[in-house]
């Protein structure tokens, strides 16, 4: 039986989380330390040292949940621990800095701390609903054998073509190879259809092609049934029809391949933010933490 | 531009088909993408390679690839073209052509047959970021180094050595200045981003030394009557004036360092006079050192003062308030002394002859009250003189020089009548009105003695209070000061320390009520010496 990370052990680490932001909040409210609230009081330093725990633990999961082999908790109970301690994280480390923010290596750290938790929230809340809009768009497809089926309508396409005049081969194989799946972050995560066709321009005496942009296949299907309301021949006109269908199925399949792709990345865009984001927090954490000792 | 493109195919038994196409377009783009006129589907070929546009009429091949394009076997960036010329794409070849009627350009395009069999494969379509080069490894890598050079290496350079830290501040790279956890309070802003200055060895806590450099080394004696002159050993400047704060408050506000001591003083320093435990203003403060009484040496009644229906005054009868004869000082922090011409002369005249009451006798000199009365009647009787009481027509004229007899008569009438007036006003008008008034028998002129005046300026000197912060919408002078009931001069009409805690809360924030203040030691004392001058301005300040 499936269940969510954030349920995860009657969302024990919910009250974990709670218990302490509010043990946090508390001794922060109840703190008069006599100058402004900041991390090199007593209760700054413990919030520190917690907060610096928190994020190597957190960091942590990096290696636990590669580590296949190990025992120490089931990796989704270290996941729901992982997404609830790290907004915790949040509350303590902002009472750490008892708000007191600047142009330096230790405001690096808080704000890094902030993509990095907000980018993993991001993650949690894609990961709650995108694989199961993932696994609806796909209908129990491989995104292989959608591809498959891609080149089979291709085929099918190019085989009515051969019987057909010249233009419609060089319009349909156009079609096929400016076809453009993916291929720039922006086009995967907006499921942006950048294809192209080269058509020859309708009437006139002569036969000019232009390339003109074919997002849902609508130029082809449009070039298409112009074609079959000037077509007086009953061949050609079945011709046609049948590639009207095909390629009306292509473009069915196309956004279904697309939409997985977007759906994917989605579900991964985060985890370039969060990943190398902590990297970066750990490392600014690091100077944070000696150059307060340096000039102690 | 309108530009016919010549597809050439090889055919079968060797024959080379050859397939017209007029393109209309802005200009005509070569490429591996999809979105090219000329798709080139070979993998040496960039997603966009080159593109010909129309330049005056005349094509020109632009390089959209750093290395530039093979024209006529040559690379280059940007090239003109001629019919004849021959551009190689990779596995591809055109071969420009004389432009037909109608036309801008023309070239043939042909698939290199010595190549044809390599790099025309399908790409298959790219549909994960990581086939799209992002890589969380690399980036992760690239930001922990990054961030660890910029904000910890690079900075911590300049602290092992001057002179790097003289570069690193003058250049644009990170210095220690990013390590800065907040603003310097005004008085330090001079030193400006010398770190060093406080900070001065590494993984070392602010010493005091790095303040006295700065700072008179008399400047944080605590305890002068102790005679040791030194802060208690383990306290350090910093431990009460902390820097980089906001916002920025340059002295400690709680009063946890003055209570670990003055909790139990005795334990701490054997020697010291103060006995008092003090930790807390409202649980535990002893009340005001005040005398019983003062010894001011002025009789003066306040209640009379200000009674309700007034006080006589040569204008009649007058209403006072207290600021008719008290008026802050400058800074809002003490009043004024009460001085007699100034605050009281109005309605306390010193004058003494009802025939010229404009003239008044001196104040504040008991002789020199008894000598100008002799010499004011001596020169009147000598002179013409108006006295009511005098006999008429014994007034002289002007000019009229006087026989030896009588003047030594009008001296003697003088002296007499100075007596009576001196006795008069020492005795019971003028002067007994306000002071203790004594005679001795040697009826000399210095024959009275006024008791000294001592006007207490400032009580409770080992406190700062102004007046001035207590100036509110809900305070009036008789709030604190009981003057209205007051009826000798020797009321000492001080508050005592519940009145004070009707406003003024401990010093715990938050048991503080809302309508209380918290009030830690430092709000009304000082740490450092009483006679230190920083010390004094303060108290003045306040």
């Amino acid at each position: 039986m499936h269940q969510s990370v954030l349920a995860y052990g009657r969302s024990r680490y919910l009250w974990v989380a709670l218990a302490v932001c509010a043990a946090a909040v508390a001794a922060y409210a109840l703190d008069s330390p006599g100058v402004p609230p900041n991390g090199g009081t007593g209760l700054g330093y413990t919030l520190g040292t917690l907060g610096a725990v928190l994020i190597l633990w957190l960091m942590s999961f990096g290696i636990r949940k590669r580590a296949y082999a190990s025992r120490a908790g089931t990796v989704q109970g270290w996941l729901s621990a992982h997404v609830y301690l790290g907004v915790s994280l949040l509350v303590v480390v902002t009472l750490h800095t008892g708000f007191q923010v600047g142009w330096n290596v230790h405001t690096l750290a808080y704000v890094l701390l902030w993509i990095v938790v907000a980018s993993g929230v991001f993650g949690v809340l894609v990961y709650l609903r995108y694989p199961r809009l993932l696994s609806n768009n796909r209908g129990s497809q491989t995104k292989d054998q959608l591809l498959g089926d891609l080149a089979d309508l291709d085929a099918r396409c190019l085989r009515v073509t051969a019987g057909m005049p010249a233009e419609f081969g060089e319009a349909l194989l156009a079609n096929r190879d400016r076809t453009l799946l993916g291929g720039t972050a922006f086009a995967l995560l907006a499921g942006q259809d950048r294809s192209q066709i080269l058509l020859p321009a309708t009437g006139g005496a002569t036969v000019l092609y232009q390339a003109l942009p074919n997002p849902d296949q609508a130029a082809l299907l449009d070039w298409l049934g112009h074609r079959l309301a000037a077509s007086s021949d009953g061949g050609l006109s079945r011709q046609l029809q049948e590639l009207l269908s095909l390629v009306g199925a292509r473009r069915t399949l196309l956004a279904r391949l697309r939409r997985d792709a977007q759906l994917k990345a989605w579900l991964e865009v985060w985890l370039y933010v969060h990943v190398p984001l902590s990297f970066g927090l750990l490392a600014a954490l690091i100077a944070h933490v000696v150059s307060v000792f340096i000039y102690w | 531009m309108r530009v016919l493109i010549r597809f050439l195919r090889a055919g079968p038994a060797g024959a080379v088909e050859q397939k017209d196409k007029l393109y209309d377009g802005e200009s005509v783009t070569l490429g591996r993408a999809t979105d090219q006129v000329v798709q080139l589907k070979d993998r040496r070929v960039a997603l966009a390679h080159a593109q010909i546009i129309l330049r005056n009429g005349q094509p020109v091949l632009i390089s959209r690839v750093p290395g530039g394009v093979l024209v006529n076997g040559t690379l280059q960036r940007e090239a003109r073209l001629r019919a004849g010329d021959v551009v190689t794409l990779g596995a591809n070849v055109l071969r420009i052509l004389q432009p037909p009627a109608g036309c801008e350009l023309a070239f043939s395009f042909e698939l290199d047959p010595d190549a044809r069999s390599q790099g025309v494969a399908l790409e298959l379509p790219r549909l994960r970021l990581a086939e799209l080069g992002f890589a969380k490894r690399r980036w992760s890598w690239g930001l922990f180094l990054g961030v660890l050079l910029l904000s910890l290496a690079i900075p911590s350079a300049g602290v092992r050595s001057p002179q790097i830290q003289e570069r690193l501040r003058a250049s644009l790279l990170p210095d220690d200045h990013w390590w800065s956890p907040g603003p310097l309070s005004r008085v330090h802003e001079v030193l400006g981003t010398q770190c060093e200055a406080c900070h001065q060895k590494p993984f070392q806590r602010v010493r005091n030394d790095a303040c006295l450099t700065c700072h008179a080394a008399n400047l944080h004696q605590h305890w002068p009557q102790s005679g040791s002159g030194a802060v208690a050993p383990a306290e350090r400047c910093a431990s009460c004036h902390a820097e980089h704060q906001e916002p920025a408050t340059l002295v400690r506000q709680d009063s946890a360092v003055c209570a670990n001591c003055h909790g139990d003083l005795k334990a701490r320093a054997p020697a010291t006079l103060i006995t008092a435990r003090v930790t807390d203003f409202a649980a535990d403060h002893p009340g005001f050192d005040l005398p019983v009484s003062e010894e001011s040496g002025l009789r003066f009644p306040h209640d009379l003062h200000l009674a309700k229906d007034g006080v006589r005054s040569p204008v009649g009868d007058t209403v006072l308030g207290c600021q008719d004869c008290h008026a802050l000082e400058p800074g809002g922090a003490r009043f004024r002394p009460v001085q007699m011409q100034r605050d009281c002369g109005q309605c306390h005249l010193l004058d003494f002859d009802s025939a010229y009451p404009e003239r008044t006798v001196p104040h504040g000199d008991a002789t020199a009250v008894s000598e100008f009365l002799l010499d004011y009647y001596s020169r009147r009787y000598l002179e013409a003189y108006a006295d009511p009481r005098a006999v008429p027509g014994t007034a002289r004229r002007a000019g009229q020089q006087l026989a030896a007899p009588e003047r030594e008569r009008l001296l003697r009438t003088a002296r007499e009548q100075a007596a009576i007036v001196t006795q008069d006003l020492f005795e019971r008008r003028s002067c007994a009105q306000c002071h203790e008034v004594t005679r001795d028998a040697s009826g000399a002129p210095d024959q009275w003695q006024i008791r000294p005046v001592k006007l207490s300026s400032a009580w409770l000197k080992g406190a700062a209070f102004s007046h001035a912060a207590h100036s509110t919408a809900l305070t009036r002078c008789e709030t604190c000061h009981a003057a209205v009931d007051s009826k000798a001069a020797s009321d000492v009409l001080l508050p005592d320390i519940a009145t004070c805690r009707e406003c003024h809360a401990g010093g715990d924030a938050h048991a503080t009520p809302p309508d209380r203040i918290t009030s830690t030691c430092i709000l009304c004392h000082g740490f450092h010496g009483g006679d230190n001058p920083l010390w004094q301005a303060r108290a003045a300040a306040r």
